[in-house]
């Protein structure tokens, strides 16, 4: 990204990210929040002929050691509106603390509507306290999904209550309750004619995020919120009361794209020219669209459910999931195929289309039916190949645009052995020096994984990163005939030839050679600290690393001592390394295969038993005695 | 009365709105005219600096081949002397232009992500303004791209595809996503700053 910024307004929005990011580091014991109070009512605002929700939140804080900025934000949006903001310190008003609104940026995004309202709450010591409240409208239903009840400071009690007038129909569905003291009470309240719903939290602790964690709807205690439907006197509104009204409403903004038909066939033509089959002209479609158009991510209001043309994704060569995902079936109608758009949720999020709502999914693919079978393309994922599918979005539910009635299907799961890293080696010992012969192949995710550093890596120096990575960035290794497959071809497997020269390898005391039988040690060293760990691991997908490698034996020498074999069997996960001697050869095997990528934390014991035997054979060596 | 009294309100609050919008559109007028002049005079200019149209073959294998680069600071004397004239200011009034301009071929997925957006500041405006006299410090970020295709088609990029991302009557941020850029595409691009300040006894340079 070229960066031309001279003045300094960017700053403040540095500032309020630096913030967030020093909030989670914060000794919370310095500030703790006594009271916090959520309440959400359902009102209908006659002269916008709409049913909005108020939101009233409250929070107080208290300083309980030193002085402390507290920084407080508070996001809002196309549909959410801030009305009203209330700080007082130590029981007065304070009008001096001015709130800051800025377009809140990230990374990930290019654009998104988001915009943050922030301030810092000056606690000056010991015993000061503040209190905040922030008052909101979301002005459509359908943008209010969801309740998250924990706060970056520990809480003492926390009261989340949803005012629900009769006229408004709700469903609210509770997620990762257990393990957490949540009291629920529903009663009828005569003076606001409404059902009240009152959740009450004590003594509740932020959750620390940690790497590679299940993403927080599987963790963190919240409701779901589906707002079905209103039924006024005079007027009613429908929002999503089952999957239909959901997809009815995702429908109505697909279809009459006013797409340009003829460009669109021109090029569709153009790219699959050279194509004999059908099938060619499908992957030709699809690696076009993975090669061609940049992913830059738009969350801005409508825009964030709605594809921009197939057209004008065509002519910008930029574009979101949506906007691909449009330009890839765009491209496949007009080659005649059968293509549609697919909503799905990635495995970051853990509902599926059982709860019509908006936090359901967050991506969009393109289906192809074709000879009898569904095929999913999903173009954001730039060097998988056809048929084959990223773990994100395995497995998952996945709604296909099908005119008024939608199809419900999953997208298949595929098994680690689509994931293969297989590495073949065949070596000779020469002096402190051993010298191999190597092909190693890579398919799937792996394949993806490695062609995503490689291609983020500037041309020049590609071959060098490439073989630094296959080195270990062990300077004692030299890689030479160093060759590639295509590494622009993703309908097939990465393979490298080379030879690779490890000096330094061997150590000779005496008669006796000793050297490591695994230069690689994957896994080495993956032991989850306990004590600190308390989510599930999950790993980006499913591995399967295999290795075959024959040593020669020098003549005359005899091999004196072996790494003892591991064959490790589990649910998730298969371990086997085994060293034999076999024709004047030592032969080395390792299977290390992720068949589940969550680990769960109640496996981490058996987890780290089973891989501190693999730690160990690496750390044996062979040991050859010559003559 | 009372209604009259609403009347009163009702026609302030259109006149105030449609002077505000009003003086939004000559704004965004002015913006659009300035613009067209720098486009014209950075692409329009016959220079030697970019006049190169391929990459040398010793360095036809980098990621991206900077063929031109220049960076350009100027000082308009004429907005100067406007300060003798108005006598508003004790200082002077220096008009000061800095221009970036560079012409690069993209040769891989790498430098295609380097150079796929802009971000700029797009207007500031920090001029103090009293009851008789008036200082200035105020910016405007104009850009321009163009794209040279291998085929030979050139493709001057519409910059109202930009996206402000603060959007203010004081301040404006600029994000633009260069579209139709492609490995292969030789992209010319230039960031022109216009900084209108009245300075005290300093003197700016580069």
């Amino acid at each position: 990204m070229i960066l031309f910024k001279k003045c300094g307004i960017f700053f403040s929005v540095l500032l309020a990210n630096f913030c967030f990011a020093q909030t989670e580091t914060l000794d919370n014991k310095n500030v703790t929040i006594p009271l916090s109070k959520d309440e959400y009512t359902f009102v209908y605002n006659k002269k916008q002929n709409r049913v909005e929700v108020k939101q009233t939140q409250f929070q107080s804080y208290l300083c309980n050691q030193i002085r402390i900025l507290v920084p407080i934000a508070e996001t809002y949006n196309n549909n959410v509106t801030i009305d009203n903001i209330e700080i007082r310190t130590n029981g007065f008003k304070n009008k001096s603390i001015i709130p800051k609104y800025d377009y809140y940026s990230r990374d990930d995004i290019f654009f998104s509507d988001v915009r943050i309202c922030y301030f810092q709450l000056p606690l000056e010591k010991k015993g000061n306290t503040g209190e905040i409240t922030f008052e909101k409208t979301i002005t459509d239903p359908k943008y209010f999904t969801q309740i998250f009840f924990t706060e970056p400071y520990n809480v003492d009690e926390k009261v989340v209550q949803i005012n629900v007038p009769k006229w408004m129909k709700i469903t609210l569905k509770e997620y990762n309750f257990n393990g957490f003291s949540i009291h629920k009470q529903v009663e009828y309240n005569e003076k606001k004619e409404a059902d009240v719903y009152t959740y009450t939290l004590k003594n509740l602790s932020p959750i620390k995020k940690e790497n590679y964690c299940p993403g927080p709807t599987y963790i963190e205690p919240h409701l779901l919120v589906i707002t079905e439907s209103a039924t006024l006197e005079d007027n009613s509104f429908k929002f999503f009361e089952t999957l239909n009204d959901q997809y009815a409403w995702y429908h109505s903004l697909v279809q009459d794209m006013d797409n340009d038909k003829a460009i669109l066939k021109a090029k569709a033509l153009e790219i699959s020219q050279s194509t004999t089959t059908k099938l060619d002209q499908i992957k030709a479609i699809f690696y076009w669209v993975q090669n061609n158009i940049r992913y830059l991510a738009f969350e801005d209001g409508i825009a964030g459910f709605k594809p921009d043309k197939a057209d004008e994704v065509l002519r910008k060569k930029y574009g979101d999931c949506k906007g691909m995902a449009h330009l890839t079936k765009e491209l496949l109608l007009a080659l005649g195929f059968d293509a549609r758009l697919c909503w799905i949720g990635t495995n970051h999020i853990a509902y599926d289309y059982s709860t019509p709502s908006l936090s359901v999914d967050n991506h969009m693919i393109c289906a192809l039916l074709f000879e009898g079978k569904t095929y999913f393309l999903d173009a954001t994922e730039k060097y998988i190949g056809f048929n084959e599918y990223a773990e994100r979005i395995q497995g998952r539910q996945v709604l296909i645009e099908n005119k008024d009635k939608y199809i419900l299907s999953n997208v298949p799961t595929a098994s680690f052995e689509q994931n293969k890293n297989i590495e073949k080696k065949i070596c000779t010992i020469q002096g402190t020096s051993i010298i191999s012969t190597i092909e190693q192949v890579w398919t799937g995710e792996s394949k993806e994984y490695i062609l995503t550093q490689l291609f983020n890596i500037k041309k020049e120096n590609v071959t060098d990163a490439f073989k630094k990575f296959l080195a270990e960035g062990n300077a004692d290794i030299l890689i030479n005939n160093f060759t590639t497959s295509n590494v622009n071809n993703y309908d097939q497997s990465l393979q490298v030839n080379y030879t690779m020269e490890h000096k330094n390898a061997v150590n000779v005391f005496g008669k006796e050679l000793y050297f490591d039988i695994d230069l690689r040690k994957d896994f080495n060293n993956f032991i989850f600290d306990t004590t600190e760990r308390k989510l599930d691991y999950c790993f980006s997908y499913k591995y399967n690393i295999q290795e075959e490698t024959s040593i020669e034996i020098p003549k005359g020498a005899k091999v004196t001592t072996l790494p003892k074999l591991i064959d490790i069997q589990q649910k998730d996960y298969r371990i086997l390394a085994l060293v034999k001697v076999e024709n004047e050869k030592i032969i080395y095997k390792k299977h290390l295969i992720i068949k589940n990528p969550i680990i769960k934390k109640s496996t981490f014991s058996q987890w780290n038993k089973d891989f501190t035997a693999l730690k160990e054979f690496y750390a044996e060596q062979v040991v050859i005695t010559t003559p | 009365m009372k209604l009259l009294f609403l009347k009163s309100v009702l026609s302030f609050i259109c006149l105030s709105t449609s002077v505000f919008v009003f003086a939004q559109s000559k704004s965004e007028r002015l913006y659009k005219e300035r613009s067209e002049v720098v486009r014209k005079e950075i692409f329009e200019t016959k220079n030697p600096l970019f006049s190169l149209k391929d990459v040398p073959e010793k360095y036809k294998d980098e990621s991206a081949v900077i063929l031109g680069k220049s960076i350009e600071y100027t000082m308009d004397k004429k907005s100067s002397r406007l300060l003798i004239v108005s006598g508003a200011n004790n200082g002077n009034r220096l008009a000061f232009y800095t221009t970036i301009r560079e012409k690069v071929k993209i040769n891989d997925q790498s430098a295609l992500e380097n150079y796929s957006s802009l971000e700029y500041n797009k207007k500031m405006d920090r001029t103090r303004r009293g009851l008789t006299s008036k200082s200035y410090n105020e910016s405007q970020t104009f850009i321009g791209v163009k794209i040279y295709k291998p085929n030979g088609k050139v493709v001057t990029l519409n910059t109202d595809e930009e996206i402000l991302t603060t959007d203010s009557k004081k301040i404006q941020d600029g994000k633009l996503a260069i579209s139709d850029l492609q490995v292969g595409d030789i992209l010319d691009y230039y960031i022109r700053v216009e900084e209108l300040i009245d300075v005290n006894n300093k003197i700016k340079g580069p």
